[in-house]
């Protein structure tokens, strides 16, 4: 599908989607929020599409959170974010 | 933006380009028609999660459920669905890929894992209201037309059919989608797993 406007809302709908379907959780493995909350820790983001997924993690938890995706649909975002 | 996030233009199918025993978590959600190689992604990911560390795979499955039956035998929806599975098995990226994730990843080492199937209701007719909230947004996402320009592509260029002939076939599936007796639900699939400490 093309990345276009409508299909980064489609990402952000989705991600909402998904979250609601987990009872308000970004994830369900059992990893320990510890790990989480120390700032030298990481956690990979695959296919990483809007970022949205990637940008509520880094919000909640303190871990840097790395996003990758074969297309630069963050960077549209980023620059729409901080202008 | 929050600080602590960063983005990187990368194929997940290639090389990682990360030191080994270097994350906590590796986290891929709907990656259904980007991968191809599922061991190999898996195999990855634990190479680069330090011990300890998880690893969660997450996608929707779109075989069409009905547990009351309501949906029509000759259903168009039910057609599409099949016809989208014809299309990623095709393309090398069978949409069934999920229910082999939890032996990929055992046979890759991890440990702890366990495979969790939710239930995601088209529209609005779930009991439950979050439920009811998560169907709308399905409904809302597959009736913006980006769904239908994508299975016209694949059901043309991949399974060389008639344009016309999918038009009926969707224009069925529509109908059947927002008629709130109706009531199906698709498969939700997250498998997760854990890099042994030792």
């Amino acid at each position: 599908m093309p990345m276009d406007e409508k299909e980064l809302d489609r990402n952000d709908l989705q991600h909402h989607k998904y979250t609601l379907l987990l009872n308000d959780r970004l994830f369900i493995a059992p990893v320990d929020k510890e790990v989480l909350n120390t700032p030298s820790n990481r956690v990979l983001d695959l296919g990483t599409g809007t970022g949205i997924w990637a940008i509520d993690m880094a919000d909640k938890y303190q871990a840097e959170i790395l996003g990758v995706d074969i297309a630069a649909t963050q960077v549209s975002r980023i620059s729409i974010n901080c202008m | 933006m929050p600080p602590n996030c960063q983005f990187e233009i990368d194929d997940v199918e290639e090389d990682w380009p990360y030191r080994p025993n270097h994350f906590d978590f590796v986290h891929g959600r709907d990656l259904m028609t980007a991968v191809r190689d599922w061991p190999r992604l898996i195999g990855q990911a634990y190479a680069h999660l330090k011990p300890g560390g998880w690893v969660q795979l997450a996608s929707t499955i779109p075989d069409i459920h009905s547990d009351d039956n309501t949906l029509p035998l000759d259903s168009g929806y039910r057609e599409a669905g099949r016809l989208y599975f014809e299309m990623a098995e095709k393309m090398g990226a069978p949409l069934d890929a999920p229910r082999m994730w939890a032996e990929q990843m055992r046979a890759a080492g991890f440990i702890n894992v366990q495979d969790v199937v939710y239930k995601l209701p088209m529209g609005p007719w779930a009991r439950s209201k979050r439920l009811r909230t998560v169907g709308r947004l399905e409904l809302a996402m597959i009736s913006d037309g980006g769904f239908e320009a994508y299975m016209l592509r694949g059901y043309t260029q991949v399974l060389g059919g008639r344009p016309e002939d999918l038009q009926i076939i969707l224009a069925l599936a529509k109908r059947e989608i927002r008629d709130p007796s109706v009531h199906t639900y698709v498969h939700y699939h997250v498998t997760y797993g854990q890099r042994p400490q030792h």
